[in-house]
């Protein structure tokens, strides 16, 4: 395990509604950690096949679009601020991290996203955060939602 | 003026071909025909009422061809009561034949009639209502049993007859309904559809939408053709069509131009040669407006052609990241054609290195994301990009793909990482320097950029005191009216050299010579000056030194230019006032010697007096030079005793050559402590320099007063005064007044300058004021208490017959 994995490991444990989610190219879930209860009030499974921008505020809907096409057209991951609706109707404010998982053609096959409640992560864990290789978030997925 | 274009077959034309094959009327023709006929064949043999059954036949075949023709016959004989005039024709019929006839004939025109109008279960309902009705007369009026067997041949004969017309007309009506459906569809169609006859061009169909697209009314349209009513084609135009449609058997497409309130439309017409089943030839036309279309064609072209000509690599891709479009910039930038990019994956082909090592996150915000990075070239060499990428939305907002959009900035890289080097040498070298290296911001807020460690050294104050008041060091670029004494340009938008004054952290002055140069932004506005300041305070007190001694040493030059041409004149006038008197007592001496023997007595005694007045004349003259002198080294002292000034002015003038001159004496005894010899002189001065300096017939008035504390005398004439140039300098030594009378000497310029001299001597002064309207006035002020010791004091008017130290009397 490396150093990128132990803290992104370490700040999965410290952040506690810090969901990991998979979606497909079109920003459709594929799966969800148990994390979506507390922060989103769903359940993974419901999540399963659901268009994520579907949950986003119409005002943040342009910002994300520009981070989802950001992932696909560059090696990057993207850090986004956004608002997701909770069950209960209300929109909670978060902060996404995301790295694209490809093929070996280079071609997307998947979105890895670490999504937290924004006022619950710290500008040190952010920091930390942006500096995980994909590669790294993408074990990490793997490992934590059985992908 | 509308226009028309051809065009080859479209997407569109085989939807269109398809409207054309279902407006053929051939089928319902053949229908009819097929049922009538078959109804006939059936039916003839099979009756004994062959006339009445061929007469049902044929009101059949006209209820038929009305429907077809004009369906509103049917509609009416359903709704108005078929079976009155049902009845009405049945009983025309039964003038010619039995009643029995007729009511069997009255069943079968019922029976055809609810064929021709009624659906299969009301013809069921309607042949038993007309049947029992039919019969029940009969049965009453005879009940043969040959009534019987007709009745059941006519019925079992006409039943299969109705039934076999009711199968043929329901098929008719479903083709007639089907023919006014497409007509209902037609006449409220999006599209434009017209058809005209091949032959003579009228007008035989156009429905609302062609009327709407050509400006006029369908009823004004129909029955014409179209280049009657419009300015749309022509017969010529028509004709054309209607040849190539033959000649080809196709559809042609065309494009037309027609007039619109808001601006020029453009339809896409399709039009065809069909034969109706009556054998008309008619040109069918389907038009559509594509103006919108074809503008978005247009638009498509022209952002296209943008990005085809533009510089900027533009690529997009799905959202799998393949490549979809590459502009011939991406190919230049990168060396992929089009052909071989599309298809593959954008990270792959441009990014392979951040694909396997990952990079820090982009942090996104807003409509688009701009970044730089580099990328990777297809012969495998890195270029720096900026990068913007943005998404690709559907029509709902939805993402449909990405776009990016990359732009060649290694030329800038390369400028920037110069930069860089050029500013680290610079640094070095601004640190090392020995004056003080600035840059200063001016816009918006005067910002110290750069200031090298020299500035402490220099003022007293650290760089972070100075950039926090860049005004401490840069008191240029205060105004002008606080420091006045700043010199050099201060102007901030050309180079200058400004020299000014600071004031060190420990409170002293120093001199700053500041060399400073503008920069300009694009628009050639001063946002910021840079310089090198020097401490100049040493050189300044040097070359202000310098500058005195300068100017005294010009001062000293003038001042023995002066002295030699004061002393050229001087002697000049000495060599005059001394030759005078000399030659004088010579010449006296001479003919005393000579011819002394032979004189009378009193001519001997006038020669002595004047050879005396001569000699004295040259002793007046080099005591003037001797106190002169005297007065230069410093050697001359006074000897105070009280003298009567008034007194003394009479005796100086009872003693006077008054050339001429009415001197008048208003004296009063005025007693002061002097040294008399030299108060005398200056009298007598004073005196000498009034006759000499006037004409002869000038009066000359010498008058003594007391008062503030000082005796005054005062000697006045009524001569032409002292001119304005030379009032100032007529006390200076070796300065001669105006020329005096015609026989006067100019003088050695001696006599006024030992008036102000010994005045001074005595703590009191001498000075010049024009008279009143005319003349001269020269004072001679000397204050009555001294505190100088008094020598021996003299009697007023007394005069003392001591010696100066020199000897001088």
């Amino acid at each position: 395990m490396d150093d990128g994995e132990r803290r992104m490991r370490e700040l999965l444990e410290q952040i506690g509604p810090a969901m990991l989610s998979t979606h497909d190219v079109d920003g459709r879930y594929v799966a969800a950690s148990q994390q979506a209860r507390a922060l989103l009030g769903r359940e993974p499974d419901d999540l399963v096949g659901l268009d994520a921008y579907a949950l986003h505020h119409p005002d943040d809907v342009t910002a994300v679009q520009t981070g989802h096409v950001t992932l696909v057209a560059t090696p990057h991951a993207i850090v986004v601020d956004y608002r997701l609706r909770h069950a209960d109707g209300s929109y909670v404010p978060v902060r996404s991290v995301a790295w694209t998982d490809r093929d070996p053609t280079s071609a997307v096959t998947h979105l890895v996203v670490l999504t937290v409640p924004r006022d619950h992560l710290t500008e040190e864990a952010y920091v930390d955060l942006q500096q995980v290789p994909v590669a790294t978030a993408q074990r990490v997925a793997t490992d934590v939602l059985g992908a | 003026m509308a226009a028309d274009r051809r065009r080859g077959h479209g997407a569109d034309a085989s939807s269109l071909r398809d409207r054309l094959q279902r407006l053929t009327p051939r089928r319902r023709g053949l229908g009819l025909t097929v049922a009538a006929l078959t109804a006939a064949v059936l039916a003839l043999p099979m009756t004994e009422q062959g006339p009445t059954a061929w007469l049902a036949v044929g009101i059949a075949v006209v209820v038929f061809s009305l429907d077809r023709r004009v369906g509103p016959v049917t509609r009416v004989l359903d709704r108005a009561g078929g079976i009155v005039i049902a009845a009405i024709i049945l009983l025309l019929v039964q003038g010619t034949g039995g009643a029995d006839s007729v009511f069997q004939d009255l069943y079968v025109l019922v029976l055809v009639y609810a064929a021709l109008s009624r659906s299969w279960s009301r013809l069921a309902v309607d042949t038993l209502v007309v049947v029992a009705a039919g019969t029940a007369p009969a049965w009453f009026a005879s009940v043969s049993a040959r009534f019987w067997e007709d009745l059941a041949i006519d019925a079992g004969v006409w039943l299969a007859v109705a039934l076999l017309t009711g199968v043929i007309t329901r098929h008719l009506r479903s083709a007639a309904a089907d023919a006014q459906r497409l007509r209902s569809v037609l006449d409220r169609a999006h599209d434009s559809v017209m058809v005209l006859d091949a032959d003579s061009h009228e007008t035989l169909y156009a429905n609302d939408r062609t009327a709407t697209s050509l400006g006029v009314a369908v009823t004004d349209l129909v029955g014409r053709p179209p280049y009657v009513v419009t300015d749309v084609s022509s017969p010529e135009t028509i004709a054309d069509q209607v040849d190539q449609a033959r000649a080809t058997g196709l559809a042609q497409e065309r494009m037309y131009e027609l007039p619109h309130p808001d601006g020029p439309r453009l339809y896409e017409t399709l039009s065809r040669v069909v034969t109706t089943d009556d054998g008309v030839e008619a040109l069918v036309f389907v038009g559509r407006d594509v103006t919108a279309r074809e503008a978005r064609h247009a638009l498509e072209h022209h952002l296209a052609a943008i990005v085809d000509a533009s510089d900027t690599a533009i690529l997009s891709t799905d959202l799998r990241g393949t490549v979809q479009t590459w502009n011939p910039a991406a190919e230049r930038l990168y060396g992929w054609t089009a052909e071989e990019a599309v298809g593959r994956h954008v990270v792959g082909l441009l990014s392979p290195e951040g694909q396997a090592t990952g990079d820090h996150a982009q942090v996104v915000a807003g409509s688009h994301q701009q970044f730089e990075t580099r990328h990777h070239r297809r012969d495998g060499s890195v270029v720096d990009v900026a990068v913007t990428v943005s998404p690709i939305r559907d029509d709902r907002g939805g993402l449909a793909g990405v776009a990016l959009l990359s732009r060649d900035v290694s030329e800038r890289k390369r400028h920037e990482q110069e930069l860089a080097e050029r500013e680290d040498r610079f640094r070095t070298l601004a640190e090392q320097a020995q004056g003080i290296v600035y840059r200063v911001r001016l816009d918006p807020d005067v910002t110290l950029e750069y200031v090298n460690p020299r500035v402490e050294e220099v003022t007293g104050h650290p760089p972070e005191r100075i950039r926090e008041d860049p005004g401490l060091l840069l008191q240029r670029l205060r105004t002008r009216a606080e420091h006045p004494e700043v010199t050099g340009t201060d102007r901030e938008d050309a180079p200058g050299t400004t020299t000014s004054p600071l004031q060190r952290a420990d409170g002293t002055r120093i001199w700053l010579e500041d060399h400073h140069r503008p920069q300009f932004d694009d628009r050639g506005r001063v946002v910021a000056t840079q310089g090198i300041m020097f401490d100049v305070t040493s050189r300044r007190q040097g070359e202000r030194a310098r500058a005195a001694a300068l100017t005294h040493q010009r001062r000293a030059a003038a001042a023995l230019r002066r002295t030699v041409e004061i002393q050229h004149t001087f002697l000049q006038a000495v060599s005059h006032e001394l030759r005078t008197p000399l030659t004088s007592v010579l010449g006296f001496a001479r003919t005393l010697e000579t011819h002394g023997d032979g004189m009378e007595p009193h001519q001997r005694r006038d020669l002595v007096a004047r050879l005396s007045r001569n000699a004295e004349r040259l002793a007046v003259l080099l005591d003037d030079l001797l106190d002169l002198d005297r007065l230069a080294r410093g050697a001359l002292e006074l000897h105070r005793s009280e003298v009567d000034l008034g007194a003394l002015c009479e005796q100086v003038v009872d003693r006077l050559d008054t050339h001429g001159h009415d001197v008048r004496v208003d004296v009063r005894p005025v007693v002061v402590a002097v040294d008399r010899p030299k108060i005398e002189r200056a009298i007598d001065n004073l005196l000498r320099n009034a006759v000499k300096h006037t004409p002869v017939d000038t009066h000359v008035a010498v008058t003594t007063e007391q008062r503030d504390g000082h005796a005054i005398v005062c000697v006045a004439d009524d001569g032409a005064g002292v001119p304005d140039d030379v009032v100032e300098s007529i006390f200076e030594p070796f300065q001669q007044g105006p020329q005096a009378a015609s026989d006067a000497s100019p003088g050695t310029g001696v006599g006024l300058a030992l008036v102000r001299e010994f005045a001074r001597m005595h703590d009191g002064e001498a000075w010049y004021e024009p008279g009143d309207p005319v003349g001269a006035r020269f004072y001679l002020r000397l204050p009555l208490d001294s505190d100088s010791p008094s020598a021996s004091p003299t009697p007023g008017g007394d005069r003392t017959d001591g010696e100066d130290h020199d000897g001088r009397r």
